[in-house]
């Protein structure tokens, strides 16, 4: 009984030697403590937004059918955690997001936004990473005279 | 010992499959985040400096400056702008454009008409502003519009110019060419000069009916004429400049009825001013025309007796007589 015992307590150790390891690593990546040395209380970050930025763009101005615009991002990570970029969504849209309506005649549907160039992963806090997305706008067949001498808003969205 | 190994097996089990399904601990947090930016875009620049000029009958000539800009126009296209509204002009159209900077419009009836010139590229374009008005009145001289000079007949000496038509009905008399120098048609008593002179008789009968608003008499020199019909019953006579001024109206229209003949003396000069054109300009005289030697004279002369046009002298205009018209190194240019 007693060496039945044992073995239980044996198994029952390992088990919550499991249940530390796992639950206790967890918990110790979930904490964003400082760097450095010493004591103290570490305490559950929260999860900061990222701040995106841009840039004037660059290439001459957009005309139907010709060369593209170039606007440089930078997403920063102003917290002191470690943030996860994994995503750069970016439209023709007011800057609250919404449908870009202010220019009648002229809307989303006469430009291109290309692919997001930029380097997706964890961007250490106080880091940041830079893009670059291209804008084109499309000849249609339609009367485009709207669009002339616009300026086309860019609503970036970082996740 | 079996049973030992079994349990102690069992535990490693779950301790490994635990370790497995937690999975790697994640090193960073996930976010979100939103930002603005623009792009601009370009502009298509309109043509300017639009003008419109009555170059011969029932035909206008349109020209423009080039779109300035950095974006250069695929082609032009011309709107002519009428009483009865906007119409394709000079046979362009959005689908079949222009390269060039000006074009004619022909096959005009009478009316005003202004144009526009429309830059395009692409899906865009761009309009000007309109050019200043023109006034086309060829009915009112109908087929004799064409004629430059027209008489029963025509003699020249030395090297007159004479820039539309030159016609002789009923004779056939035309008599210096060369060296005088018809840059028209010459119809020396054919079916078009007999049409012409019924044309210009019926402007004839049309422009003497028009009420008078001014009244002249005498010499005109010095005098300044303001837009009008005027109406002199005894000879007329012009010993140095006669000012027409349009008062800054391209289609302003000047109408001189004489009773009797009209004389200017050598070196004389008719000028006009502020819109005034020689192509709204118009003698209608029922009796001779003379000019002076050197003399530069506008308008059109519509005269029952002969025209005689002095040595050296110019005539922006027309001189159609329903007798002869006799000229000496003369430049006769259009109405315009």
């Amino acid at each position: 009984m007693s060496r039945v015992g044992s073995r239980s307590r044996g198994i029952a150790a390992i088990c919550v030697a499991t249940l530390i390891v796992v639950g206790g690593g967890g918990a110790a990546f979930a904490y964003w403590s400082s760097s450095g040395s010493g004591t103290g209380t570490a305490t559950t970050g929260t999860s900061a937004s990222f701040v995106v930025t841009s840039e004037a763009p660059t290439g001459g101005p957009l005309v139907p059918g010709g060369s593209s615009q170039s606007v440089a991002f930078t997403v920063a990570n102003p917290s002191t955690a470690t943030l996860d970029l994994s995503s750069l969504v970016i439209t023709v849209a007011e800057s609250d997001g919404s449908a870009w309506v202010s220019v009648p005649g002229c809307s989303e549907a006469d430009y291109v936004i290309g692919t997001p160039v930029i380097t997706y992963g964890s961007v250490a806090g106080g880091d940041d990473v830079e893009g670059t997305v291209t804008v084109t706008m499309t000849n249609t067949a339609g009367d485009q005279d709207a669009c002339q001498g616009e300026a086309v808003p860019l609503y970036v969205v970082a996740s | 010992m079996l049973r030992r190994g079994v349990a102690w097996a069992a535990a490693t089990a779950v301790v490994v499959g635990m370790l497995v399904a937690a999975g790697p601990a994640s090193a960073y947090w996930h976010s979100g985040g939103t930002g603005v930016g623009s792009a601009t875009v370009g502009t298509l620049a309109p043509p300017t400096e639009v003008t419109a000029v009555s170059s011969q009958p029932g035909t206008v000539t349109v020209a423009w400056a080039a779109s300035g800009g950095a974006l250069t126009p695929e082609g032009y296209y011309v709107e002519r702008f009428a009483a009865d509204g906007t119409h394709p002009a000079c046979g362009t159209s959005p689908t079949s454009m222009l390269a060039g900077l000006s074009c004619d419009d022909a096959g005009l009836s009478d009316g005003t008409y202004d144009y526009r010139v429309v830059a395009v590229y692409r899906s865009w374009s761009a309009r000007s502003a309109s050019s200043a008005p023109v006034v086309l009145i060829t009915s009112l001289l109908g087929s004799a519009a064409a004629f430059s000079v027209l008489g029963t007949a025509v003699t020249t000496t030395g090297f007159t110019r004479v820039s539309g038509d030159l016609g002789t009905t009923p004779g056939a008399d035309v008599v210096g060419f060369p060296d005088g120098v018809v840059e028209g048609e010459i119809h020396a008593g054919d079916a078009t000069a007999a049409l012409a002179e019924l044309d210009r008789a019926a402007a004839f009968a049309d422009l003497s009916s028009r009420t008078e608003d001014y009244l002249l008499s005498g010499d005109l020199i010095g005098q300044t004429l303001a837009p009008g019909v005027y109406y002199a019953g005894a000879a007329l006579g012009l010993t140095g400049i006669l000012t027409l001024d349009g008062g800054g109206d391209p289609d302003a229209l000047f109408i001189i009825r004489v009773d009797a003949a009209i004389s200017t003396a050598a070196a004389s000069s008719v000028v006009l001013i502020d819109g005034a054109r020689a192509a709204n300009v118009y003698w209608v005289v029922d009796a001779a025309v003379t000019t002076g030697a050197l003399s530069s004279f506008s308008g059109t002369i519509i005269a029952q007796g002969a025209i005689t046009l002095g040595a050296g002298g110019q005539l922006a205009g027309r001189a159609l007589s329903r007798d002869a018209v006799t000229m000496a190194d003369n430049l006769v240019t259009a109405a315009t």
